[in-house]
């Protein structure tokens, strides 16, 4: 996590964070067609999936590609949940421990692998829970998915729910941050930068990326709950194995292990190929291009991007306290 | 019985061994720089459409005319990805140059349909849908000429790496770059010169099984992940890893269709594949690269 994004307090992120998404859910209604408020949902949905990727692979430096199968996982669970006829905020429970207790099912076993061995073994896993998925026609009605689940009313409502959208991504954003600058991020970081070390101070390194499995798991699921209140129906083509790379794509552009940064990354990925829409044929081609442009020029993603902007403004506000900002990035 | 087993040995052999040419470009790839390059699968893609598209549909070009256009087109597209994706990204956090790699898949992708357009062209390849006898089973000819090729590929980088100047350099430069060039050697070319062979590898492979299945611009994308999955079971960093870990990648796919169900092949042989990491974490030729647990 960045110097900027530390140095403001709890208090004040919360307030700012909360007044960003009330501002949003006041104008984007306003300014928006109904079908560009539909990008904005699934925008956030997308915001959610990459906060949870940033636990295992921002903060944890664990090259997790297993995040669109907990999607799936948590979506399909709140469907089949409901379908057996438990009311929403019991199925919704039950789908987030669903996908936490497969996280860390998934995390055991693969704690000795490392690097491209892990990447591979959780992409394997994404693959075969997208096969199970369409294969298991009994449990999961196969290709055709599932239609007319209930929710909670507000399928197709799209302004509405984006509130409902805005408020879970406002309370995931705060609560990484509090996570992170507690006392758990300080050991995450350190299994980032140093596993010996993290280990020789005491660290229990096998438990901890279990609990990152487990909390990034449960972000994935809540992700998928959300994506099934905001479609009403469901199909396995959605949790494909092959999205999980445009998720990692927008965790490294937005910025690795920066919370803004996987808001910002989500936006670009989700909402302006839309507005390329333009471009037509072209414009895939082109957003592949600016992905290697944005990776090349500004290697801590654009939240990096941003800071540094921001820290150049404050600097040129105070001229006379240069010194002060030195020593404060020295600090960082 | 028997012919059944020798047949999807065999064909499990020829589909492995176009995962065995992928797998090996990533394992040169990762020598050479520390670079996994997740576009080597659409290369493949490439190399068949310039080969099918261009080549043989517009200019009609002889088939080994066509083969050799091809293949030094793809070479110099792949020194260009060394210029263009890798030097730039050389000092980058690894993570950065491999989603580099996913932009260039989705950019070549659409490229791709831009050009050739969006419905998958068709190749019968000399060969056509010939049939051969062979220990009473019976497979298509285009499986045994992709077991040739891959044979001929084996040795032809064999007399390359350890017989030419060239081979030296680029072994030593997979080695330690850093000595290489302080040894005079000029790296940035030769990891050029890697880049493009491992394209050529690729496109090889898009070639050879093209008139096997359609010509599409996604037709990269399934090859790619089971390349590198071979190149895992195989063991990462190995070129007899990547060549014995993508002939059986294939057997293990083609038997598991066969024996257990059609529908469930991914998840057999992507199961087999979690399983072989759990006791043997590093693959089958890899050096240990773990963590305690």
């Amino acid at each position: 996590m960045s110097a900027e994004e530390n140095s403001l307090t709890m208090r004040t992120l919360a307030t700012l964070v909360i007044a960003t998404a009330i501002l949003c859910g006041l104008l984007l209604p306003r300014f928006l067609s109904v079908y560009y408020l539909q990008v904005a949902d699934v925008t956030l949905i997308n915001i959610l999936l990459v906060l949870g990727l940033n636990f295992i692979l921002g903060f944890g430096g664990q090259m997790s590609l297993a995040q669109c199968a907990f999607f799936g996982i948590g979506a399909y669970a709140f469907t089949l949940l409901q379908a057996a006829g438990m009311p929403v905020p019991v199925a919704a429970v039950g789908a987030i421990a669903l996908s936490a207790a497969v996280g860390m099912a998934l995390g055991w076993p693969t704690l000795r692998l490392k690097g491209h061995y892990l990447a591979l073994c959780t992409l394997a896993f994404a693959l075969i829970v997208e096969r199970l998925l369409v294969n298991w026609e009994g449990l999961t009605n196969g290709a055709n998915g599932i239609t007319a689940i209930p929710g909670i009313g507000l399928a197709g409502e799209n302004d509405k729910m984006l509130w409902v959208l805005l408020a879970v991504v406002a309370i995931a954003y705060l609560l990484q941050v509090w996570i992170a600058n507690g006392p758990l991020g300080l050991r995450i970081r350190a299994l980032r930068d140093d596993p010996l070390a993290a280990q020789a101070v005491g660290v229990d390194i096998s438990r901890l990326k279990i609990m990152l499995f487990v909390i990034s798991a449960a972000y994935g699921g809540l992700a998928g709950i959300c994506y099934v209140l905001l479609r009403g129906y469901i199909s396995p083509d959605v949790f494909s194995w092959q999205s999980t790379f445009s998720y990692l794509a927008m965790a490294v552009v937005g910025g690795l292990g920066s919370p803004l940064g996987a808001v910002l990354g989500a936006i670009l990925y989700t909402f302006v190929p839309e507005l390329l829409r333009f471009m037509q044929e072209y414009y895939f081609a082109v957003f592949g291009v600016m992905v290697i442009l944005v990776i090349t020029f500004f290697p801590a993603g654009l939240s990096g991007m941003v800071l540094s902007a921001v820290r150049s403004l404050r600097r040129r506000e105070k001229p006379f306290a240069r010194s002060d900002v030195t020593q404060h990035e020295r600090a960082a | 019985m028997l012919q059944t087993f020798i047949q999807i040995v065999l064909v499990g052999l020829a589909v492995g061994a176009a995962y065995s040419l992928v797998a090996l470009g990533y394992t040169l790839i990762w020598n050479a720089v520390s670079l996994v390059n997740f576009a080597q699968g659409d290369l493949v893609m490439l190399g068949a459409f310039v080969s099918v598209g261009w080549l043989a549909n517009r200019l009609g070009m002889p088939l080994w005319l066509n083969l050799v256009t091809m293949l030094v087109i793809l070479g110099f597209f792949g020194a260009g990805l060394a210029w263009g994706i890798y030097h730039p990204l050389r000092n980058a956090p690894q993570l950065s140059a491999i989603v580099a790699t996913l932009g260039l898949s989705m950019a070549l992708q659409n490229i791709a349909v831009i050009i050739w357009g969006p419905q998958p062209l068709n190749f019968a390849g000399p060969l056509g849908t010939t049939s051969v006898h062979l220990f009473g089973s019976t497979i298509y000819a285009q499986y045994l000429v992709i077991l040739a090729a891959l044979a001929a590929m084996m040795a032809i980088q064999h007399m390359l790496f350890q017989h030419t100047a060239l081979g030296r350099a680029m072994r030593a430069t997979a080695q330690d770059a850093e000595a290489a060039r302080l040894m005079g050697i000029p790296t940035a070319r030769i990891i050029a010169f890697i880049f493009a062979y491992a394209t050529m590898l690729a496109a090889l492979a898009g070639w050879l099984i093209a008139p096997l299945s359609y010509v599409s611009s996604d037709m990269g994308v399934n090859l790619s992940l089971r390349a590198f999955a071979a190149t895992i079971l195989g063991g990462f960093g190995s070129i007899p890893g990547a060549l014995v870990g993508g002939l059986a990648f294939g057997v293990i796919e083609s038997a598991g269709s066969f024996y257990i169900s059609s529908e469930y092949i991914d998840v057999i042989a992507f199961g087999v594949l979690i399983a072989v990491l759990m006791f043997r974490p590093q693959g089958i030729f890899g050096e240990l690269e773990l963590e305690r647990p």
